[in-house]
């Protein structure tokens, strides 16, 4: 991304002409970052991203209307392709203006109706209607006015209570979350682990696993470092299967679709072993080491931020 | 090249004809569009299908293709007011029709052009084409030698002697089902047992059965020639009237494809392989189900690789079968109503082209609706799937909602 703002410079930005036409933001580093932030999870409906559907690099304000912000990482998130393509679109719900590139330093101050899944608390301002046989998401309680206002917007726009596959998925993760308890309670001790990997922000469905396990087993609830840990297992275990999956060379276009998925995952690990969210790039190293991978991640670490500059 | 003294041209071979390019402006919905033809495959055959949301204007493509390689000499038996009812009609006024196809004929690349007048064809402006106009004429001459068949979306069978077209030419009668939804498929004759003289067309007819279907599908099946088509099913002896809606419409066509290719040359080879021609049908998967829709078209292909088809459907399950190269998309939001594809669809599930190409999310409105009003009983049946019966997800909600009561009555304290 800094190479672009080197090789196109900013005019494009403030004009709106010219610029990168191509859309680099599907570049492996791009999506491997944005995997070490999501997991495997779209950002907004939280959804499990298949492999036949990896989520779209989803511009937060779309570019249509912010073509200053198509090549800036900050704007970018995952997103599945039904959040994307047939809720979200090029929409973007705000009150007045859109920011333009001039006043940008004032970006954060633009009336947005919709959550920010990178930056609100989300977690703290959406609750879920247990009584309810659908349990379906609501704004927490006490809300400050522009955060309801917020909630709502987001809840409506991407019918995060009317889309079937999603609240049948979300129902089933309760159930799963209530299944492994059972079997815990009657000593399935291995449960304890995979609760916590369900728990883990990086997972499908995590926020009302975590609402869930907060009041009735709190303790089953992952630290910032293990669900890092999870992450960087899970990572490994993909890194793993396509290696023992590799297409042959002849067949040139597989080859060059499981090449650039190879080194999104390489390029997530090394984002982790960068920037770690609630650890630290030695513990990730080790991590690394154990899994005999270290020296596969190093070239992409060393390319995102060379080693002397960390 | 010579001019013949009736404005043809002598001594014209159009062999081998290929379509590439079709332009259709002012044609009922639509204002202007370009089709491609040209693009290959690496599956088989010559195909093209369109595809799009209804009243996306596939039918008016067929229909102008099929009027373009009709041409001037035929197009007149088709009546002027049909014709007339093929203007664009706009809040502005009502325009005339243009129709530019791009042809091959050997090596040469060559158009034929139908502007529409009020009378018909606007034949004066096709006169002022200088040679063009008798290279058209010539081409249009030859292609009645050529195979051409058109079938409509209500295609059909039956023993009612419909006699409205009885004036036509068989080559415009071929057409009609394409024009008129009342329209019978003109030669099932050859099914139904009242043609005497078909026995080429009913031994080709019994080679490229058996390449398309299982004796599974329908049990055991003779065509004789004069004695019609007859198949045992469950121990009865049925007629064609008594097939299954899908095969009937198929059966119709095929048996009209047989009949059409023996008809100016019944010497001609037997073998389905051999026929040659250009084949356009309009919802080729009509009233079949889902396994055979998902297996005609590949079997098509292999059955008669020299026939070009251009198809229309709304099947995921025929879509999936097509290069992407050879489906023409229609979409009114895309540039020139075309929508590119940058992808194949073979990988994708029937969810994926559901979703992605047809924009219609794969799963029931009535789920939906019950989420909209939220209505709780919608519990049970999301819970539903080829692994839960109604009893067991009724089992899971009960519980559900009991392990969700003790997680509010509990009341632990929060991490």
């Amino acid at each position: 991304m800094a190479a672009i703002d080197e090789k196109y410079g900013e005019g494009w930005k403030e004009t709106g002409i010219g610029g990168p036409s191509r859309d680099f933001w599907n570049n492996p580093d791009v999506r491997g970052a944005l995997y070490a932030m999501h997991g495997r999870a779209c950002a907004y409906c939280q959804q499990y991203l298949p492999e036949n559907d990896r989520g779209d690099v989803e511009h937060f304000r779309p570019q249509s209307i912010y073509r200053w912000l198509a090549y800036a990482f900050d704007n970018y998130l995952l997103s599945c392709s039904t959040c994307n393509r047939l809720h979200k679109k090029d929409d973007f719900p705000r009150r007045g203006m859109a920011c333009a590139y001039v006043d940008r330093g004032r970006l954060d101050q633009e009336e947005r109706l919709l959550l920010d899944p990178t930056t609100d608390p989300t977690e703290t301002w959406v609750d879920y209607d247990l009584s309810d046989d659908l349990c379906p998401v609501i704004p927490a309680s006490a809300l400050p006015a522009d955060a309801l206002t917020q909630v709502e917007t987001t809840i409506a726009l991407f019918k995060l209570n009317t889309r079937s596959r999603l609240v049948g998925a979300r129902l089933d993760a309760i159930d799963r979350v209530e299944e492994l308890l059972r079997g815990l309670d009657s000593g399935e001790e291995r449960n304890a682990f995979i609760l916590k990997r369900l728990a883990s922000r990086y997972s499908p469905h995590a926020v009302i696993v975590r609402r869930i396990l907060a009041r009735i087993r709190p303790t089953l609830l992952p630290t910032s470092k293990e669900e890092l840990a999870l992450l960087i297992t899970e990572l490994c275990s993909d890194l793993d299967l396509m290696d023992r999956t590799r297409p042959s060379a002849i067949d040139r276009v597989r080859s060059r679709t499981w090449d650039r998925m190879r080194r999104e995952i390489l390029y997530a690990l090394a984002v982790i072993w960068h920037a770690p969210l609630g650890s630290n790039p030695a513990e990730v190293e080790i991590l690394l080491n154990a899994a005999g991978i270290r020296e596969i991640v190093l070239p992409f670490r060393v390319e995102i931020v060379p080693l002397s500059d960390a | 090249m010579a001019v013949a003294s009736d404005g043809g041209v002598a001594g014209f071979d159009i062999h081998p004809f290929a379509l590439e390019e079709l332009v259709v402006r002012n044609f009922k919905g639509i204002a202007e569009i370009r089709l491609d033809f040209t693009g290959t495959s690496a599956l088989g055959g010559n195909w093209t299908c369109i595809a799009g949301i209804n009243a996306s204007g596939k039918t008016s493509i067929l229909q102008s293709l099929c009027l373009l390689l009709l041409g001037l000499p035929l197009i007149p038996e088709m009546g002027g007011d049909r014709l007339h009812a093929m203007w664009r009609r706009t809040i502005e006024g009502e325009r005339p029709p243009e129709l530019t196809l791009r042809c091959r004929t050997g090596d040469t690349l060559r158009e034929l052009f139908l502007p529409f007048a009020t009378s018909g064809i606007d034949r004066p402006r096709l006169e002022t084409q200088a040679d063009g106009f008798a290279i058209m004429n010539a081409i249009w001459n030859e292609l009645r030698n050529h195979m051409i068949l058109s079938y409509g979306a209500t295609r059909n069978v039956s023993d009612y002697r419909d006699t409205r077209y009885a004036h036509q030419s068989r080559q415009v009668r071929r057409q009609m089902t394409l024009f008129d939804p009342s329209a019978q498929v003109s030669n099932v004759d050859v099914l139904l047992g009242d043609h005497t003289d078909s026995t080429p067309a009913v031994e080709t007819f019994n080679l490229l059965i058996p390449m398309l279907f299982d004796e599974a599908d329908f049990g055991k099946l003779t065509l004789t020639p004069g004695e019609g088509l007859r198949f045992h099913q469950q121990g009865a002896d049925l007629t064609a009237l008594d097939l299954a809606d899908g095969f009937r419409s198929t059966f119709a066509w095929l048996a009209d494809l047989c009949t059409a290719w023996h008809e100016t040359d019944p010497e001609r080879s037997r073998k389905p392989q051999d026929i040659t021609g250009i084949v356009l049908i309009d919802e080729i998967d009509l009233h079949l189900h889902a396994t055979l829709q998902r297996r005609l078209v590949p079997a098509l292909r292999k059955a008669l690789p020299k026939v070009q088809f251009i198809i229309t459907t709304h099947s995921p399950l025929v879509l999936s079968c097509f290069d992407r190269r050879e489906l023409v998309i229609l979409d009114r939001d895309s540039e020139g109503g075309i929508r590119t594809l940058d992808r194949q669809l073979f990988g994708m599930s029937m969810d994926d082209i559901y979703r992605w190409l047809m924009d219609t999310p794969p799963d029931s409105p009535v789920i939906e609706a019950m989420l909209r009003d939220a209505d709780p009983s919608a519990a049970v049946l999301l819970a539903q799937s080829p692994d839960t019966t109604e009893r067991e997800a009724e089992e899971r909600v009960t519980r559900r909602r009991a392990f969700l009561r003790r997680l509010r009555t509990d009341d632990k304290p929060a991490a």
